[in-house]
């Protein structure tokens, strides 16, 4: 049987001596083999010589974290023969600095351990933000104790912050009692993963000949993508390495009522594809500036983009009154949107995920944040960028997949029904928002497509309500923003379309 | 001997095929069956971007960590395995190559492509100058009323076709594959239905300004004199701009 060791990581004094010697006591093993207790922290607590014999155990002292390293662990197996070994790791070193050594194949690691104290919990993040996120992201268990002072409010923040720096840890408030949870979920997803990936794989060489349509059509929409995603998580970076959440703020509640327009105008300034804002904004609403200016910002810059405004006249030409009717309908949307929002009193905490909320750098490796000088800061800027590439970047996939699978399989023959009414056919235009959306610099080329068979108010809106729908963009929205908040703001922006879209009708018919 | 940071590595790695796979597709010019030529320079800006991503990571490579998040990988690996796969192709509806020489047409078959440009009363619409001829057509129709014009294109028929009627179009793309619409005008041709979707014809054809009921306007449609088969052009698409 292979040797369990267990990482149990802490600052000083938050109870990790208590912790091992219940540790000791539960998961005593009847057979006559040993236990080796590594420590490299002298704490408050010393451990009582009658509990470490009884459960015969050895303690070796270390000081230095250059001692451990493999020749170390692999002269105590041989010495002693244990059964498990627990290490008590100081609480200022890098849990990663472990992880680098290349234990002895009859070794590996079964548990890493935090033990935080409750009380004092909040302080030390802020404080050692960098040691101890390093430290948590590397745990499987976090074990919170000395809780008796903090209400269930404060319980709650601090989990959801432990979950914010590693989803996949385990936070549990300390009892006596505790039994230790198994750690089962090993690399067997990863196995999973690969397999599925060479499933896809057969599946591409298969539909090679038939499918290449389809393949052609989600390769394209990434690639054009591609760029605009790049500027979006680079200005995304950039606002949270070098604009502090304070000052960003205080632009923002500086204005009142004419943040509204002033979100709307922004928008004139980013002549970048949509693709672009869903970076830009999960970060800026992450960084506490109020939902309804984000919210307005994003929904109507794709609206007033110059661009935009250029190709929608190129594509409607000697019609202007198109050109007007989808900035003015799309600025008028986005700005209900707002005020709805407003109004509803909707919070950063209710809509934004924690991980963009609290600890973006969640990876130890990331490194510290607080990094002084403006190298220092560039080459934060541009991890911060990796780390929300692979982010954002799964979701556009998945969200790039799934609109090129309906665009094979929905043909453009479908959308051209005649003898429908003028509610249908609003709903069949708001349905080719969602999954027929291209980039909005070019949707207006699509539009003119549709211009044959529907009316005008109808065209509008697909051209409108693109952007603010395409399934792409929502999932990408949706790394930063919660999914219940997004369902919530489709189906508002769904009403608000097909309300303001039915009087344009009667206004135009 | 240290250990390697899996995630790491894997990131580095999906890095540094995006920047492979677009640095290719751009060099070989496939990259126009994907996106309009004017994305290009943004693309030089993605390889790059990604490449200074792939630098900034590397640091990490040697930092191991307690969980490796692959699933983002994993999902990024994807549109990477069907690029390195697939062949790139025109994503239009002529998924199905022309086949020349397969197709009987009768008498039309034995006139030579030389024979029918000497031909003086017709106006020749070479491969360069269908955008523009189309373009104009749509904004002046007018002026082309009574001509008759010989114009490339792949046939196109949609269901709702009257077996005499064929659309010889080319696709254009404004931004990406995504957005293929085709640029054509109706044409009439006794045997509209024998055509192959998607091969590329020649059609040598009366133009008439009528009411055209599928798309419910005054246009120019097409009355086909002969349709005969052609070589695709070296570009299939067209770009608006």
């Amino acid at each position: 049987m292979s040797i369990q060791l267990s990482i149990i990581g802490g600052f000083l004094e938050a109870g990790k001596t208590t912790f091992i010697q219940n540790l000791l006591k539960s998961q005593h093993c009847t057979n006559s083999k040993k236990t080796v207790l590594i420590c490299c922290e002298q704490g408050f607590e010393e451990y009582r010589e009658s509990i470490l014999k009884r459960y015969n155990t050895i303690r070796i002292n270390v000081n230095d974290i250059h001692m451990l390293d493999r020749s170390f662990i692999s002269s105590i197996i041989e010495e002693h023969d244990p059964a498990r070994i627990f290490i008590e790791y100081n609480g200022t070193w890098p849990i990663g600095e472990f992880l680098r050594i290349r234990l002895p194949s009859d070794c590996h690691i079964y548990n890493i351990f935090f033990i935080a104290n409750a009380s004092n919990f909040v302080l030390y993040l802020n404080n050692m933000k960098s040691i101890m996120t390093e430290q948590i992201s590397n745990s499987d268990i976090v074990i919170l104790n000395r809780d008796k002072s903090l209400d269930s409010v404060e319980k709650t923040n601090i989990k959801r912050a432990i979950k914010a720096v590693n989803s996949k840890a385990q936070a549990v408030y300390f009892k006596n009692d505790y039994k230790i949870l198994q750690n089962n979920n090993k690399d067997f997803s990863a196995f999973l993963l690969v397999a599925l990936l060479f499933v896809l794989y057969l599946v591409f060489i298969s539909v090679k000949n038939t499918g290449s349509a389809f393949i052609t059509i989600f390769l394209s929409i990434l690639i054009q993508a591609l760029p605009f995603i790049l500027i979006g998580i680079f200005i995304s970076s950039f606002l949270q390495v070098f604009v502090s959440d304070e000052k960003i703020v205080k632009v923002f509640s500086r204005f009142k009522w004419a943040g509204f327009p002033a979100a709307v105008v922004l928008g004139v300034f980013f002549p970048v594809c949509d693709c672009a804002m869903a970076p830009i904004c999960s970060r800026l609403a992450g960084k506490g500036v109020p939902l309804h200016y984000v919210l307005t910002f994003l929904l109507s810059a794709p609206v007033v983009n110059p661009v935009v405004i250029m190709s929608t006249y190129y594509a409607f030409p000697n019609k202007p009154e198109v050109v007007l009717m989808r900035v003015g309908l799309g600025v008028m949307i986005a700005l209900s949107v707002g005020f709805i929002v407003k109004f509803a009193g909707v919070t950063k905490e209710y809509a934004v995920n924690e991980t963009v909320l609290e600890t973006p750098c969640a990876g130890g490796y990331i490194g510290d944040f607080s990094q002084e000088g403006f190298i220092g800061k560039l080459g934060m800027l541009i991890r911060h960028a990796g780390m929300e590439f692979f982010n954002v970047g799964s979701y556009i996939v998945v969200g790039a997949f799934v609109t090129s699978l309906i665009q094979m399989f929905l043909s453009r023959e479908l959308f051209s029904a005649t003898g429908i009414s003028r509610y249908v056919e609003l709903l069949v235009m708001l349905g080719a928002a969602v999954f027929m959306s291209v980039c909005s610099t070019s949707n207006a080329f699509i539009a003119r497509g549709f211009s044959y068979s529907f009316p005008m108010y109808g065209v509008v809106c697909y051209m409108v309500m693109g952007p603010m729908l395409d399934l792409k963009n929502i999932m990408m929205l949706s790394a930063g923003f919660k999914k219940r908040f997004l369902i919530e703001l489709i189906l508002i922006l769904i009403v608000i379309a097909v309300f303001i879209f039915s009087i344009a009708a009667a206004f135009f018919s | 001997m240290k250990k390697v940071n899996g995630e790491v590595l894997a990131q580095i790695t999906i890095l540094l095929l995006i920047a492979a796979l677009l640095t290719y597709a751009v060099i070989t010019d496939k990259i126009k069956y994907y996106v309009n030529i004017h994305i290009v320079k943004y693309i030089w800006f993605s390889v790059t971007g990604v490449i200074i991503i792939a630098i900034s990571l590397s640091p990490g490579l040697f930092k191991p960590k307690r969980r490796n998040h692959i699933l983002p990988c994993v999902i990024l690996a994807i549109p990477l395995l069907a690029g390195i796969i697939t062949p790139a192709v025109p994503a239009d509806s002529f998924g199905i190559k022309a086949n020349i020489g397969q197709i009987q047409h009768g008498g039309d078959r034995d006139l030579s492509e030389a024979h029918l440009k000497n031909d003086n009363d017709i106006v020749y619409i070479s491969d360069e100058e269908y955008l523009k001829w189309y373009t104009d057509a749509c904004e002046n129709p007018d002026k082309y009323n009574n001509k008759t014009v010989r114009v490339k294109g792949a046939v196109l028929r949609m269901d709702g076709f009257g077996s005499n009627e064929f659309v010889p179009a080319r696709m254009s793309m404004v931004c990406c594959a995504a957005d293929l619409v085709p640029y054509g005008f109706m044409c009439k041709y006794e045997d509209a239905e024998m055509l192959k979707y998607g091969e590329w014809v020649y059609v040598t054809a009366r133009i008439k300004i009528e009411y055209e009921p599928h798309m419910k306007k005054e246009m120019p449609v097409l009355y086909a004199v002969s349709v005969i088969p052609a070589h695709k052009p070296e570009n299939e698409l067209v770009s608006p701009y």
